[in-house]
């Protein structure tokens, strides 16, 4: 049978971050693409086989998450550049902003991306953090993210209004004025499941192959993950 | 008789385009056919195999380390080798390193290989082989004597 090769399929240009998640078992994680990041399962969230065999972690929402250390990924600092953030989510409510991933530090520097239930709306929000801007965060969001659903969330940046995709179609999308302003740089750690400060806005229920790449995916490409995943769920 | 009116000949025109119809739905009919065709071929490309690595460092414990575990795999994949990078092992040190595999739904990873390197390692980066595998893979690593080190590693697999 024929063999392609991971970093020559086309899909995975500039992709800096993989986490498939492929251990079951164990306190980390391993990237499978170059930058080779190791994440660190805190408080021990679960490791979950769906019907299908994919592997998944599930998050308790109380305490359970995942980090790597500043140091290790430099490489995920966004400012002005380009980028896309790709991972399958199926979450449920905590009366809280569900932070699903990010590098940052409110009101200070980085990027963030959150879930939250809202008066009844299903949000997924996106936002910049950049301490040396009026207003120090920015923003922008997209509706529709009901619990209990897996969906593919894809996010690509390009410029300061980004486009969010769900199961690999484009999503209306609301900004602030001007859109988002570029992030201030961020020496943080990355986090998947909590806030930066790691002790509130915690993901609960099931997640699985958070993706990040240095540009901007587009909508074919993100129906192409849609179409070649879903299967999984 | 056709019906003639100035220039046009109305009976001329119906059967023209009538000739169109059909030729049309023989072309739908290879559209068709074709979209069957690329669904198909987008089925083969899916199942295509991709060469895929992963790596890291591990700190060795003096316990059972693991450099590599897929504990899970969610479908039949091929793991090709695991290379482990010797350099700062010394002299008067001894590691273990040890590969298990689960071949049975629910069973236990059982160890198929143990390697034992005593010393500095001249070439310093040792490569196994791996084997393909359905349930489960563990590459680990023992420190039994010596100062803890850190050891790079890359897996290299098909999945």
């Amino acid at each position: 049978m024929a063999v392609s090769s991971y970093d020559k399929l086309s899909i995975n240009t500039n992709i800096l971050l993989d986490l498939p998640y492929n251990e079951g078992s164990g306190a980390i994680t391993s990237d499978i693409c170059k930058p080779h990041h190791t994440f660190n399962l805190v408080n021990a969230p679960t490791w979950t086989s769906l019907v299908s065999g994919r592997g998944v972690i599930t998050f308790n929402g109380v305490n359970e998450y995942l980090y790597a250390s500043a140091a290790s990924t430099a490489d995920l600092d966004f400012t002005t550049g380009d980028y896309s953030i790709g991972v399958w989510v199926n979450w449920t409510d905590i009366g809280r902003a569900e932070i699903v991933i990010g590098r940052y530090g409110v009101d200070l520097d980085g990027w963030e991306v959150y879930l939250e239930l809202n008066g009844g709306v299903h949000y997924l929000t996106q936002r910049h953090h950049h301490s040396s801007l009026v207003p120090a965060r920015t923003g922008c969001y997209s509706v529709g993210w009901a619990t209990g659903t897996w969906y593919l969330l894809g996010i690509s940046r390009s410029g300061a209004f980004p486009v969010h995709y769900r199961d690999g179609v484009a999503l209306g999308m609301t900004y602030g004025v001007g859109g988002l302003s570029d992030p201030d740089t961020c020496n943080r750690d990355m986090v998947i499941g909590t806030r930066f400060t790691k002790n509130d806005n915690w993901y609960q229920n099931m997640m699985w192959r958070p993706r990040v790449w240095s540009r901007a995916l587009s909508a074919d490409e993100w129906a192409e993950i849609y179409d070649e995943e879903s299967g999984w769920f | 008789m056709a019906d003639v009116v100035g220039n046009i000949d109305y009976d001329e025109w119906n059967s023209t385009i009538l000739a169109l119809q059909v030729d049309v739905a023989a072309m739908q009919a290879d559209v068709l056919a074709m979209q069957v065709d690329i669904a198909a071929m987008q089925v083969t490309i899916a199942a295509l195999l991709v060469l895929t690595e992963t790596g890291g460092t591990v700190t060795t414990t003096g316990g059972v380390d693991t450099i590599y575990l897929n504990n899970a795999p969610a479908a039949l994949y091929r793991p090709v080798c695991v290379k482990i990078d010797f350099t700062n092992h010394g002299a008067g040190e001894t590691c273990v390193v040890r590969v298990w595999y689960r071949i049975a739904s629910g069973g236990n990873l059982i160890k198929q290989i143990e390697n034992t390197y005593a010393a500095a390692q001249d070439p310093a980066l040792i490569s196994l082989d791996l084997e393909p595998n359905r349930y489960g893979i563990e590459v680990t690593i023992e420190k039994t004597a010596g100062v803890n080190r850190a050891y790079d590693w890359e897996v290299i697999y098909e999945v």
